[in-house]
């Protein structure tokens, strides 16, 4: 370890991270210039629709994406150290070390063949380069602190044997295990029945806090969202429109994508009360319009907004909305 | 709105519906009480959300009331009349009732361009090919995709709101009486679900249609439904009017559902989960109640009978069609006519 940041410092910041696919059908820009910063023991809720470049993000971070296929280009820097001049050894650590992800699907995560006591205790001895013993009796450890009832008896058992939400919690154990400095959540609760979501949500509220662990959580769930979340970050085909903490910029959102998406959240709606749909639909990325992507669909369109991609606009206590149009927060 | 009188007729009434699936693994047998004894009716031109969790039986009652798996037991009266099982009886029946599931992309035909697609049906059931092709296009037109640009494209060349609303126009290129939505808008993004479900409330002001609105969104279900059936390991827990329901919720599964909704404001969130693991498998599931081993109401009469299906007893409540079915809630527990925790 070269650089020790001052404690001060974000754990993360993010600086013009682009990223671009190259396709068969062209370059397809899934990341442009994103930027933010992740202060320790923080979460940062990462809401929008399929495309927005969510998951591209989480991805970027944990440097999984294809390199054949993909152009990375900007900052990210974690405790001072540029990931994305990480070579293979500073990977290997960075990857499930440093940095560990959840994603929708456990049994993606898993591999069927092993047990969950083996997958968990392999990764530790890999690691942290302790004895098989001492990475099993770790493995049991992470799955008492996901309050897996017997989890001793667990250790053994295959995942398919696990039920969804047990299944789900023995992930979030695997990704613990090594006591990451960042969690990144790709939709962790999304496939779980409501009672068992609002479950993991909270669970994950609770390991966060007792660990102090910085999180990104990845959600198309405003509500889930509003649960977990310090701070929140919208994205809209690959560009992050408003930031703020989660009760600002839910309750009071001030980009016109962000209210429509609330707007068009429904949340405690009854028969026959109006709702409020954004007209068209998200742009392909491949073509997107010049100016603002979110200008052909927005009601408060200018000229301004095609002429020129909208800068962030800093309104002020770690809040920022990408807008030319002269938006008052909550107005 | 105001409750009408009840009306005499449904447009579908479903009563002591059962399906058990005989799953075979390792020369064993297990009997999967997919649904048991499930009775509902929906009168013409209103909603009824059905929601519940993995394993509730909900799907499979939408199979069971689309004729694609037979039932064990109990009946379907599509506007007061039994649905034979002669061949030609199922085909006018199929044409009555519709589904559109939730894969907008596996329940369109690759092959097929969408106009083809919303033509087959009808065509199938006597449609001329020119008149097939007329109202193709007039439904297209309707679901907001101009024929011009999209008639001639496939399913592929679609995005899946635009999809899922083929989809609709393909059901309703049969002119059914009762449209069965199963998770239909749970795929699609927020902005496109609000516009979807716009377009269903507008076209069932217009045609009258009847629907059974199947979704684990209890947000959307209450904003689409005039009654709500909740279910549970294949029973019908609760019944009644949305508002009441949502409102004041009586069975204590309904209560922990209600509860475990995010609160959608970051300073009153959650502080408790309601109800803790997950829903038990509808193999074997347990005796009287079979909510009672997760029930932190439950009595020793809950484990010994099954729970009639009734009106709630308690102070605040209303007389109106709410059945639940719950000993404790029939016996005037505290909870009932009162809001979720």
């Amino acid at each position: 370890m070269t650089t020790v940041a001052s404690p001060d410092a974000p754990l993360l910041s993010v600086r013009d991270l682009s990223v671009t696919f190259r396709t068969p059908r062209g370059a397809v820009p899934a990341l442009d210039a994103v930027s933010f910063d992740l202060a320790r023991g923080e979460v940062l809720g990462l809401i929008g629709e399929s495309g927005s470049g969510k998951s591209v993000t989480l991805r970027s971070l944990l440097r999984i994406l294809p390199a054949k296929r993909t152009t990375t280009t900007g900052s990210i820097r974690l405790d001072g150290r540029e990931v994305l001049d990480f070579g293979a050894r500073d990977l290997a650590r960075h990857r499930g070390g440093d940095v560990a992800m959840i994603f929708q699907e456990p049994m993606l995560a898993f591999d069927p063949v092993f047990t969950i006591g083996h997958q968990i205790t392999e990764t530790v001895v890999r690691h942290k380069g302790v004895s098989w013993a001492e990475g099993r009796a770790r493995a049991l450890e992470v799955l008492d602190l996901v309050r897996i009832p017997s989890a001793k008896l667990r250790l053994d058992e295959y995942p398919h044997r696990l039920s969804g939400g047990m299944r789900q919690r023995a992930m979030i154990a695997l990704a613990l295990s090594c006591s990451p400095k960042i969690l990144l959540a790709d939709e962790p609760t999304t496939a779980l029945d409501a009672t068992v979501q609002i479950q993991v949500v909270l669970l994950l509220r609770e390991l966060q806090r007792e660990l102090g662990m910085a999180t990104i959580f990845v959600t198309h769930d405003v509500g889930v969202a509003a649960e977990i979340s310090d701070r929140v970050a919208v994205m809209y085909a690959g560009r992050i429109v408003e930031t703020g903490t989660a009760a600002e910029v839910l309750k009071a959102p001030a980009h016109p994508y962000a209210r429509g998406l609330l707007a068009s959240t429904i949340h405690g709606a009854k028969r026959g009360d109006a709702i409020t749909a954004i007209p068209g639909m998200p742009p392909d990325l491949a073509r997107l319009p010049p100016g603002c992507a979110f200008a052909p669909r927005c009601g408060s369109v200018g000229e301004a907004c095609r002429a020129a991609k909208p800068a962030a606009r800093d309104l002020g206590g770690g809040r920022a909305v990408a807008c030319v149009v002269g938006v008052e927060a909550g107005a | 709105m105001t409750e009408p009188a009840r009306p005499p007729e449904a447009a579908l009434e479903v009563v002591g519906l059962a399906k058990t699936f005989h799953q075979r693994s390792g020369g064993v047998t297990r009997a999967v009480q997919a649904v048991t004894d499930v009775s509902f009716r929906v009168a013409p031109g209103r909603t009824l959300g059905i929601v519940g969790e993995s394993g509730c039986g909900k799907s499979t009652t939408a199979r069971l009331v689309m004729g694609l798996i037979e039932p064990d037991r109990g009946d379907i009266l599509l506007a007061g009349r039994e649905v034979g099982r002669r061949a030609a009886e199922l085909k006018a029946f199929r044409r009555r009732v519709q589904m559109v599931f939730q894969d907008s992309a596996a329940s369109l035909n690759p092959r097929l361009t969408i106009e083809a697609s919303i033509m087959f049906g009808p065509m199938v059931h006597g449609v001329s090919r020119a008149e097939a092709k007329t109202r193709a296009h007039r439904l297209l037109d309707r679901v907001g995709l101009d024929p011009a640009r999209f008639a001639g494209r496939y399913p592929h060349e679609l995005s899946g709101g635009q999809r899922q609303r083929v989809n609709i126009a393909r059901a309703l290129a049969m002119e059914p009486e009762i449209v069965i939505l199963d998770e239909s808008v749970s795929a699609l993004d927020k902005s496109i679900e609000a516009q979807v479900l716009g377009l269903l409330a507008d076209l069932q002001a217009e045609m009258g249609l009847t629907y059974l609105f199947i979704s684990h969104d209890l947000n959307v279900v209450r904003w689409i439904s005039d009654e709500v059936m909740v279910m549970y390991l294949g029973r019908v827990v609760e019944i009644g009017p949305a508002e009441t329901l949502f409102a004041a919720p009586a069975h204590p599964y309904t209560r922990a559902l209600l509860a475990s909704m995010p609160s959608l404001d970051p300073e009153a969130r959650t502080l408790a989960a309601p109800i803790s693991g997950d829903p038990p498998s509808p193999i074997d599931p347990p005796s009287g109640c079979r909510f009672h081993p997760r029930c932190v109401h439950a009595a020793a009469t809950c484990a010994a009978t099954v729970p009639e299906m009734g009106p709630p007893v308690g102070e605040g409540r209303l007389e109106d069609q709410h059945r639940v079915a719950c000993h404790m809630a029939a016996a005037g527990a505290a909870w009932v006519g009162g809001p979720t925790p």
